[in-house]
Order: structure tokens, then C-alpha cells, then sequence
């Protein structure tokens, strides 16, 4: 898939970039001790543990924010979380993301980005939108 | 349930390197002082998601498999978290609702970081509505 780094050229609705990840315990331990979650993990009838949805959320927003090379000092300014079904750590979860909207005002880009998460399956585990803005940098000063 | 209140956490620069590391998000700003200082914050802040993940753990314990399985929740994020200061999660139902609450990420000094909504829909009304 082609990089962007011109982000006026990010195109509404097409597929961006996608990526397969394995959040195994070691991910799920390091992220919840840096978000110091204490609560316990929700596990299924044969004591198999659930990831905190929210990390899923983050791994996926990461995907992308790697993918566009965002300028340093981007903001994270909105989110949404549909989660759809939970999903066992250990297993692959698939993203797929796009870009919802993108647009220019008072000199700073707002782009939404929607990422679908899901299981090898194909079946979906979530789906999110983040709205990230960086300043927008005029190709005619 | 009217009202959810989360313990309070403080955020302070370990843990946010900590999740710089977990979620493989290294942006200047979050990080590095020298960086932070020429920004509009003035200094290094935390990572939004970092705070959003307490709004979750608190749905989590409240809600447990019903939270995980079908939450709904759209947040915007209004202020940051700088390093030293403590969050609390603040969940209130609105009202006339079943499991639909207004959410706030409350900081020490009463700023909100955060704000918006969370639901969990009722099995016949699962939409991708909040």
C-alpha cells in the first residue's frame, strides 16, 4: 500500500493500511500496567482472559498513526468504541483502516479515522473512530 | 446504577513512558521536555488513549462481560493530563436510561480531560447508535 504524506491526498472511504496483530499476555501485561488497570480480566467458562477493549482500540490506532508518519505533536482529539464481540488474548486480530473525514480549519488538518478490528475469521471484534489533528502545513506561504 | 466513580490515579512520566512502550507510540509530545516546551501545552503531556483506557476499566468492573462485549462509547478530549496530576472517572446516568451515562475524566484540579458517552445497549437494541 502506498505511503501518504501529503495528507490533503488521504481519500475518503478507501481502504488505508491494514495490518495483523497477536496481542499475547506479555502485550496485554505492559499495557495495563502502564494504564495502572488494576481491575481483573474478564475471562470466558474455561478461564480464558479477554483483552481490555481499549487495547485493542490503541494497537489499532497505532497502526495507523505509524502508516501515515504523522508530524510530531499530532493531537488526539476524539473517540468513538463500538465493540461488537470480546476477543481472548492470544488471538489475531486483523485492522483494516480508512479515513472517514478530513479537513483544514484555522490552519490545523482534522482527520477521522476508522478502524475496523477482527479475528482471523473475519468476524468483527470492533470498530472505531479517532480523530487526530496536526498543523497544517501551506504549500503557498 | 446512578453513579460510577473510579478510584483516582495519578499519571506521572513512568507511566507514560510506560505506554509509549506497551503501544508503541513515540510522539515528541508525550516524551521529550525540550520538544513539549515549544508547543502550546508547554510540556510534555500524557497519551489520550492512556487516559480513555479508564474509562474502560471502570465500565469493565462495573459491567464486566456486558461492557466488553457490546459497550458503546464516544468521547472528546478537552484538556490534557500532564505528568503528576491525578484522573478520576466519573460515569452518571442519564436520565430515563438504561445503562447510558454521561462520562467524564475529572482531573485533580476539577478540569475535565475528558468528556462524553457510554452505553451498553439492551441486547433488542444493539445499533451503532450511542
Amino acid at each position: 500500500m502506498e505511503q501518504i504524506t501529503d495528507y490533503s491526498k488521504l481519500t475518503l472511504g478507501k481502504l488505508l493500511c491494514e495490518k495483523s496483530i497477536m496481542i499475547d499476555q506479555k502485550l496485554i501485561t505492559d499495557y495495563m500496567e502502564a494504564v495502572q488497570d488494576t481491575s481483573k480480566l474478564i475471562s470466558d467458562i474455561q478461564g480464558e482472559k479477554y483483552i481490555p477493549p481499549m487495547a485493542i482500540a490503541a494497537f489499532g490506532l497505532q497502526m495507523v498513526i505509524d502508516f501515515l508518519s504523522i508530524p510530531k505533536g499530532t493531537l488526539h482529539v476524539g473517540q468513538e468504541l463500538i465493540i461488537e464481540s470480546p476477543l481472548k488474548i492470544g488471538e489475531l486480530v486483523n485492522y483494516e483502516a480508512s479515513i472517514t473525514a478530513n479537513s483544514v480549519r484555522n490552519n490545523w488538518r482534522f482527520v477521522t479515522i476508522e478502524i475496523l478490528a477482527k479475528t482471523s475469521i473475519n468476524h468483527l471484534v470492533m470498530s472505531t473512530k479517532s480523530t487526530i489533528t496536526m498543523p497544517e502545513i501551506s504549500e503557498n506561504p | 446504577m446512578s453513579k460510577i466513580i473510579s478510584k483516582s490515579k495519578k499519571i506521572n512520566k513512568t507511566d507514560i513512558k510506560k505506554y509509549a512502550n506497551a503501544a508503541g507510540d513515540f510522539n515528541p509530545i508525550h516524551l521529550d521536555e525540550n520538544f513539549a516546551k515549544n508547543t502550546q501545552f508547554g510540556k510534555c503531556i500524557a497519551h489520550g488513549m492512556m487516559i480513555a483506557s479508564s474509562i474502560s476499566e471502570t465500565f469493565t468492573t462495573e459491567f464486566g462481560i456486558d461492557w466488553i462485549s457490546k459497550g458503546r462509547l464516544k468521547i472528546r478530549f478537552k484538556s490534557p493530563v500532564f505528568p503528576g496530576e491525578e484522573i478520576t472517572t466519573i460515569g452518571e446516568a442519564k436520565k430515563g436510561k438504561i445503562n447510558s451515562f454521561s462520562v467524564q475524566v475529572v482531573k485533580n484540579n476539577n478540569q475535565i480531560a475528558i468528556t462524553g458517552e457510554a452505553s451498553i445497549p439492551e441486547d433488542q437494541e444493539v445499533t451503532n447508535e450511542l
